[in-house]
């Protein structure tokens, strides 16, 4: 099933079928959750209400584009809710755990221990940029900011990425 | 060394471009490049540092939602949008102002305000600020995300 045909049968009144959105996106969902939190229950908190808010509200999501982008702004809503109502606590980081990620190189061990580092805001567009692919319209859209505040935020974030990298070579 | 102010300005169009993103003044921060040796560097370590990201996925999770989505969906949506708060805040404006009417209550007993910041204290701890603007589903499709 696609998204598009799940959607539909959603809208017919089959809720099971709204099954295949959270198979498919929880995984990906609960990453960036616990990239904007910096807390796994919360994170998990987050990424519940927002499918139950997809849910309530896929009427609006348009089928032509990508569920994804559509649904990010979303988790995005609850994340920051559920941040808000945390404090600036932070309980857990968003490197891999070796037990639950055997198969995850040393490489890529350190690359999420760099993004640990960085704050959320900068965490999340170098996770949407590199790993999601999203162009800096996408970006704009989903972040609610300017094209060239997408670039220059971005280039920022980059910068301390480079130099927690290059830092952790020498 | 530090870059120069140029280098700044030039770096972030750079970037811009490695991202096949529309650059108004790329020839400008071409032109730059091509003679300086830092942002030349800098480029090569930008590139690098995208090229690590190539064998990145997303950390594997054992969490799975559907079940707790999935009670929450079935049940029917009991909270209150933000018109319904308004409509629910205007009926008990009117009523408690019948209220007063039908039974002659003199006006300066309680101050008509009151009853109204009571409704609105009272839906705020139920569902959440009653005048607070919904930016998610009609913001998103106000963007057409």
């Amino acid at each position: 099933m696609d998204d598009a045909a799940a959607r539909r049968a959603c809208l017919a009144g089959n809720v099971d079928a709204f099954r295949h959105f959270v198979e498919r996106y929880q995984g990906r969902a609960l990453a960036h959750a616990r990239l904007l939190t910096r807390h796994e229950a919360d994170a998990a908190d987050a990424t519940q209400d927002a499918f139950v808010d997809a849910f309530r509200n896929l009427r609006t999501f348009n089928p032509d584009r990508h569920f994804y982008a559509w649904f990010y702004v979303l988790l995005r809503n609850r994340c920051f809710k559920q941040r808000s109502r945390r404090g600036t606590r932070s309980e857990s980081g968003i490197v891999p755990a070796r037990g639950v990620d055997p198969g995850v190189s040393e490489e890529q061990l350190d690359l999420w221990r760099a993004i640990d580092r960085l704050s959320p805001d900068d965490g999340e567009l170098v996770v949407l940029k590199h790993i999601e692919g999203w162009t800096y319209e996408e970006l704009s859209k989903a972040l609610g900011v300017p094209r060239g505040t997408v670039m220059s935020r971005l280039y920022m974030a980059r910068q301390r990425l480079m130099t927690l990298l290059s830092g952790e070579r020498s | 060394m530090n870059p120069g102010t140029d280098c700044e300005r030039v770096r972030p169009q750079l970037m811009a471009a490695l991202d096949g993103e529309s650059v108004p003044d790329v020839a400008d921060a071409r032109q730059h490049l091509s003679s300086c040796s830092s942002c030349e560097r800098w480029l090569k370590n930008l590139e690098s540092m995208n090229g690590r990201f190539h064998a990145v996925s997303y950390p594997r999770s054992q969490v799975d939602l559907w079940a707790g989505v999935e009670d929450r969906i079935r049940l029917p949506d009991a909270s209150l949008t933000r018109v319904h708060r308004l409509w629910l805040i205007g009926a008990l404006v009117i009523a408690w102002r019948a209220l007063q009417l039908m039974f002659d209550l003199p006006l300066p007993m309680l101050h008509p305000l009151v009853p109204l910041a009571a409704a609105v204290a009272a839906l705020w701890q139920i569902s959440g600020d009653p005048l607070a603007i919904e930016t998610a589903a009609p913001e998103l499709q106000k963007r057409g995300v």
